[in-house]
C-alpha cells in the first residue's frame, strides 16, 4: 500500500476535511493572528497548544494554511532568487562556470568516447567453395587469407547457396570465437551476405569460417594475418 | 401551536450522562461553549442529534473522569477545548466504524477516499494522539511542502521528517486494526 502521507488522494482528502468540517462562526478560543504567524515562521519556538485547536478549528486551520502557502512561495522564489543572484552579482563565476562546461564538452568529445573503429572493406570469395556433406569437410583446398583489422566483409557464397539469414563463425578448432547474423542476397547473379567483423582481438591463425542456413552449411578454411 | 424549530442541542447539556457519570463542571463549561460546533460536526457524521447528545455527554464525562484520576493531566491538557473536541471526534468515529450503517448520503459524499471511513479514522487518531511537532509536519505535508523542505524547519533531514510521520500514521494504523 501506498504511504498516506505520500498518497495525494490521502492529503487532499485531508486538506479539504481540516479546512471544511470543523466550521467556528463565533471564533471560539481562536488564538490572534500573530500568533499563528509565530507559529510558521519559528515553529519550535511557537505555543504548542495551537496545533491541538487547528486540529479542529476550520477558520484558524483555513488562515493557518493560507500562511503557510504565502511561506511556501516566498522559500521557493528566494531559492531562485539566489540562484539568479550568484550569476549576476559575479560575472565571473559565470564566465568560469561555462568555460568548465566547454572544457567538459570536449574532454567528452575527444578523449572519453572511444574512437570508432574504421572498417575496411574487404570481400571473401567462396563461390569454389561446396556445401559440406557427411563428417569429412574441405579442409584440403585454398586457404583464404583475411587481415587482422576491422572489417566491412563482404562474402560471397558458393554456387547454388539460397537467400535467406545465415549464422556467420568463425572456428578456431577448440570453439566458436566470432558470431554474427546476416541477409544474404543476389547480388549482380552472385549471392553474397555482408558483416561487419573486429578482427583484431583475435589471435592470428588458421580458422574455419562457418555459414549455416537451415539445413545448409558451409565451411572454408581461412588465414587471419597480422595487418 | 409553537411552530418555530429549535436549534440541535439548544436545551442545554445534561451534567449527568446516560450512565449517570457526571460532567465537571468545568467541562461543562466547555462543553457548553463548544456545543453548537459539536452538534454542527455530530450530526454531519451520524445524522441524529439524540445520539451527537448522548455522545457528547459521554465525551464531557470521560474528559471529567480523566481529569479526576489524574490532577496532573489537567495541567498536561493545553487546550481543554480542543482535547473535548478529539475525545468527541473519537467516540464518533467509534460509532461509525461500529455500525457504518449509520453513516448517511452525506458522510459518504464527503468521504470519498477509499469510500470508506479508514482516511478521515487515521487522520483524526493521529491528531488526537501525536505530539505537536509531529502534528506541524502533518500541517505542513497536507499543504504541499517537501520532506526536504519540512525537515529544515525541524532541523532534521527529510528522511527524519518522513520516517517520523510515517511511523506515527503506521502506529496508528495498528491501533486501529488496519492492515499495513
Amino acid at each position: 500500500m501506498k504511504q498516506p502521507l505520500n498518497d495525494e488522494r490521502f492529503l487532499q482528502f485531508a486538506r479539504s476535511y481540516l479546512r471544511e468540517s470543523f466550521p467556528n462562526p463565533e471564533r471560539v478560543g481562536c488564538p490572534p493572528d500573530r500568533e499563528l504567524q509565530t507559529l510558521i515562521e519559528s515553529p519550535l519556538k511557537a505555543n504548542s497548544s495551537l496545533t491541538e485547536h487547528l486540529s479542529c478549528c476550520s477558520p484558524c486551520y483555513s488562515r493557518y494554511a493560507a500562511l503557510l502557502e504565502a511561506q511556501r512561495i516566498r522559500l521557493r522564489r528566494k531559492a531562485f532568487d539566489r540562484l539568479v543572484a550568484f550569476y549576476r552579482q559575479t560575472p565571473a563565476r559565470l564566465a568560469w562556470v561555462s568555460g568548465a562546461l566547454v572544457l567538459l564538452s570536449i574532454f567528452w568529445i575527444f578523449i572519453w568516447r572511444a574512437p570508432q573503429p574504421a572498417y575496411s572493406a574487404f570481400t571473401l570469395d567462396l563461390t569454389a567453395a561446396s556445401e559440406t556433406r557427411g563428417a569429412n569437410s574441405n579442409s584440403s583446398g585454398p586457404v583464404a587469407r583475411i587481415p587482422k583489422r576491422p572489417l566491412q566483409l563482404k562474402i560471397q557464397l558458393p554456387l547454388g547457396s539460397k537467400e535467406g539469414l545465415y549464422l556467420v563463425s568463425l572456428d578456431a578448432g577448440k570453439g566458436v570465437v566470432w558470431s554474427h547474423e546476416a541477409e544474404a542476397r543476389l547480388v549482380d547473379h552472385v549471392i553474397a551476405l555482408e558483416v561487419r567483423a573486429d578482427l583484431r582481438s583475435l589471435p592470428a591463425g588458421r580458422y574455419e569460417i562457418l555459414l549455416q542456413s537451415g539445413f545448409e552449411k558451409i565451411e572454408y578454411p581461412i588465414q587471419i594475418t597480422r595487418p | 401551536m409553537d411552530m418555530t424549530t429549535r436549534e440541535p442541542g439548544s436545551e442545554g447539556i445534561n451534567p449527568v450522562d446516560r450512565l449517570g457519570r457526571k460532567i465537571n463542571p468545568e467541562v461543562l463549561r466547555v462543553a457548553e461553549q463548544l456545543r453548537k460546533r459539536l452538534f454542527s460536526y455530530g450530526e454531519k457524521m451520524l445524522g441524529d442529534a439524540a445520539v451527537v447528545a448522548n455522545l457528547l455527554e459521554e465525551s464531557g464525562a470521560a474528559v471529567s473522569r480523566i481529569l479526576q484520576r489524574n490532577p496532573e493531566t489537567s495541567t498536561a491538557i493545553r487546550d481543554l477545548q480542543a482535547y473535548l473536541f478529539r475525545v468527541f471526534i473519537r467516540k464518533i468515529n467509534r460509532l461509525l466504524r461500529q455500525q457504518p450503517q449509520l453513516s448517511n448520503w452525506e458522510v459518504a459524499s464527503f468521504i470519498d477516499y477509499r469510500e470508506s471511513m479508514e482516511g478521515k479514522v487515521v487522520l483524526d487518531e493521529f491528531l488526537g494522539n501525536c505530539d505537536p511537532v509531529t502534528r506541524q509536519m502533518l500541517y505542513r505535508r497536507i499543504e504541499g511542502f517537501s520532506w526536504k523542505e519540512i525537515g529544515k524547519f525541524y532541523r532534521v533531514s527529510a528522511h527524519a521528517a518522513e520516517a517520523r510521520c510515517s511511523q506515527a500514521v503506521q502506529r496508528v494504523r495498528r491501533k486501529l486494526g488496519y492492515r499495513d
